[in-house]
């Protein structure tokens, strides 16, 4: 089974406050892999596609985040949610 | 009939006339038995599909806070973990209503307990979510009401996605019996300019025509001919003022003979501001940092008050936020803080004083606005400065901060450091105080020069005149000192809302004002007049 992880530094300026985390949350839903998110250094793994699970962790700038994908695409997953977090969320969407 | 006045706080400014719509949704049903475990499953997994199929129909074509609050309900929707909770709370035998409640409830409490103002705002999309479930589970599902044009719309409370269901063309303003500026509801109305004001109390009416004015809170049933005609006066005014919102001026305000005026907003309560307004001025000249401080049993810790700070510097993106450090004492007293019995308030232990009296306090402050500093250009200003000593304390502290600050490896820019002219020992030696900017407190600096109190009437308040020629010699003797040592000078009192003041203050050669909010409108088309030759000051 395929397994990827990477690390990302949270540095939008508002932390991961409900708009950015819906974008996470419909990102990683695009994956079949199960995809978790943990808060570094202790923080327990979640949901990555869990928008109750994303807000639980109150995530603010500055967080070190590490993103766990298991399965098909799992490595598309981890590089595509760490770029998603690296670019503040912007992802040309509008807003 | 006759007119009925009725107050209520203002939570959205403009002033709306027409006919008057009573929204009063019919009360739910009482909550059925529960039926069989598969039974109550598929019932809420129906009322997951209306209620998102609704807040599609919703979504799109709207603005950011309402995409942000719609999205945000609809990915909770189809939350895996959500519906698995509540599928479990059906099988412990609980009706699917009675689930959806449960579950809703719980995290809706949950962010409820955040600190951040902005995760709390949370817990009521959650609450307006739980609502629109059980109307789908519970029938009482009501759609809006149709709207005549110009509709005044009455209803008790408002959710965010009733609001957004209103046929946004027709209505005119809201008025609520219960409600709060800082809710959503307040928030998406100021974003879309209607007017609204909020806790009304009980209101039973038969009225046909109302009229809203949502800059002082009041709302007229069956208004008199007076009413209605003093009410569209300023709601011309305030629309050919709105449109300098809308659209600034590129390349800043600017008197008609093209001399740049700096126009800041004096900020009482972040939860409060206008996107708009933020957008169109140059910044904050004045945050009055006692919204902090009021109405708790103990000051504010650093660490909540560094991430007010952080936020406000991070919404005026990259514009220049001038901090007043704490002014209690005056007619700002604050428990467990200021001095209780002081004969003469204003004249006692206040502002700066009664911060180097209360290092701690002021340390503590301090040290989070250094860390904030590093989100945005920040500054900071003392309030009530009588001596050049207490500039040079506070500048030593900060000094000592940073230090400090440094040695823990979160190294502080140093911020411009200014002093409130306000006290008139001040204002006569200015060239002594060593500060990075001058900033008039026309209301202290006038009540002190006048002895004349700010509160007082009659021949009292006659004499609090800003225009009196002792007040404006001073302002130009100040001025006057700014332009010779190069130090920028700014006036952040009432004087600069009213717009024969300001003329006057721009004839002086001041080019820096801070305003009220609900004032940068009319300061900008009062800066634009100026120097036609036109008779600006218009009431």
């Amino acid at each position: 089974m395929t397994v990827a992880r990477a690390t990302v530094a949270l540095t939008a300026p508002v932390g991961l406050h409900a708009r950015p985390a819906v974008k996470l949350t419909r990102l990683a839903k695009r994956f079949p892999a199960r995809v978790r998110l943990r808060h570094l250094p202790d923080g327990e793994p979640v949901d990555a596609k869990s928008i109750v699970r994303v807000m639980g962790l109150k995530l603010r700038t500055g967080a070190m985040l590490e993103f766990e994908a298991e399965g098909e695409g799992a490595r598309e997953a981890v590089e595509a949610l760490c770029a998603l977090v690296a670019a503040n969320f912007e992802d040309g969407e509008h807003g | 009939m006759a007119e009925r006045r009725i107050g209520g706080r203002p939570a959205s400014p403009g002033v709306a006339i027409g006919p008057l719509v009573v929204w009063r949704p019919p009360r739910r049903p009482h909550p059925s038995a529960p039926g069989t475990e598969g039974g109550e499953r598929e019932r809420f997994e129906a009322a997951c599909e209306t209620v998102g199929g609704d807040l599609l129909l919703l979504v799109g074509k709207d603005d950011r806070l309402a995409a942000e609050i719609l999205d945000f309900q609809r990915e909770f929707l189809t939350d895996p973990e959500f519906r698995g909770a509540v599928r479990e709370a059906i099988g412990r035998g609980h009706s699917a209503a009675a689930a959806v409640r449960e579950v809703l409830d719980g995290h809706a409490a949950a962010f409820r307990a955040e600190e951040d103002a902005y995760f709390r705002a949370r817990s009521e999309d959650l609450v307006d979510l739980r609502d629109q479930l059980l109307a789908a589970l519970e029938g009482g599902a009501e759609r809006p009401p149709p709207l005549p044009e110009g509709a005044v719309l009455l209803a008790h409370e408002l959710t965010p996605s009733r609001f957004l269901a209103l046929d946004r063309e027709r209505l005119g303003a809201v008025a609520l019996e219960t409600g709060s500026p800082s809710s959503h509801v307040a928030m998406l109305a100021r974003a879309r300019g209607v007017p609204l004001i909020v806790e009304l109390g009980p209101v039973e009416t038969e009225a046909r025509l109302a009229a809203l004015d949502g800059e002082r809170g009041e709302l007229f049933l069956e208004p008199e001919r007076e009413t209605l005609r003093r009410l569209e006066r300023r709601r011309n005014r305030i629309a050919a003022e709105r449109a300098i919102l809308r659209t600034p001026p590129p390349d800043g305000f600017r008197t008609a003979d093209g001399s740049r005026v700096e126009i800041r907003i004096n900020v009482d309560d972040p939860a409060a501001l206008e996107e708009d307004v933020v957008r169109a001025s140059d910044g904050a000249g004045l945050v009055r940092t006692e919204f902090l401080f009021a109405g708790r049993a103990s000051p504010p810790e650093e660490e909540q008050q560094y991430r007010v700070y952080r936020d406000l510097l991070l919404r005026f993106a990259g514009k220049p936020v001038r901090f007043r450090t704490l002014d209690a004492g005056g007619d700002k007293p604050i428990a467990g803080i200021t001095a209780t019995r002081e004969a003469n308030p204003f004249l006692g232990l206040r502002g700066i004083r009664l911060g180097l009296a209360n290092p701690r306090l002021l340390e503590t402050q301090l040290r989070a606005l250094l860390r904030a500093a590093r989100h945005g250009p920040l500054e900071i200003m003392l309030p009530m400065v009588t001596l050049p000593a207490e500039l040079e304390e506070v500048r030593r502290m900060i000094a000592r901060l940073r230090e400090m600050l440094a040695g823990a490896g979160e190294a502080a820019p140093q911020p411009p450091l200014g002093i409130m002219v306000e006290v008139p020992a001040a204002a006569l030696t200015l060239d002594r105080f060593a500060a990075d900017f001058f900033s008039i407190g026309s209301n202290d600096l006038v009540q002190y020069l006048m002895a004349a109190a700010r509160d007082g009437s009659g021949p009292v308040a006659e004499l609090l005149d800003p225009l009196h020629p002792a007040v404006l010699r001073l302002l130009g003797e100040i001025l006057e000192v700014g332009r010779r040592r190069g130090v920028p000078v700014s006036l952040c009192g009432e004087m600069a809302g009213d717009p024969a003041a300001l003329e006057r203050l721009l004839a002086l050669g001041l080019r820096s004002v801070s305003v009220a909010p609900a004032a940068l409108a009319r300061a900008a088309a009062t800066v634009g007049r100026f120097g036609t030759g036109a008779d600006a000051a218009q009431p």
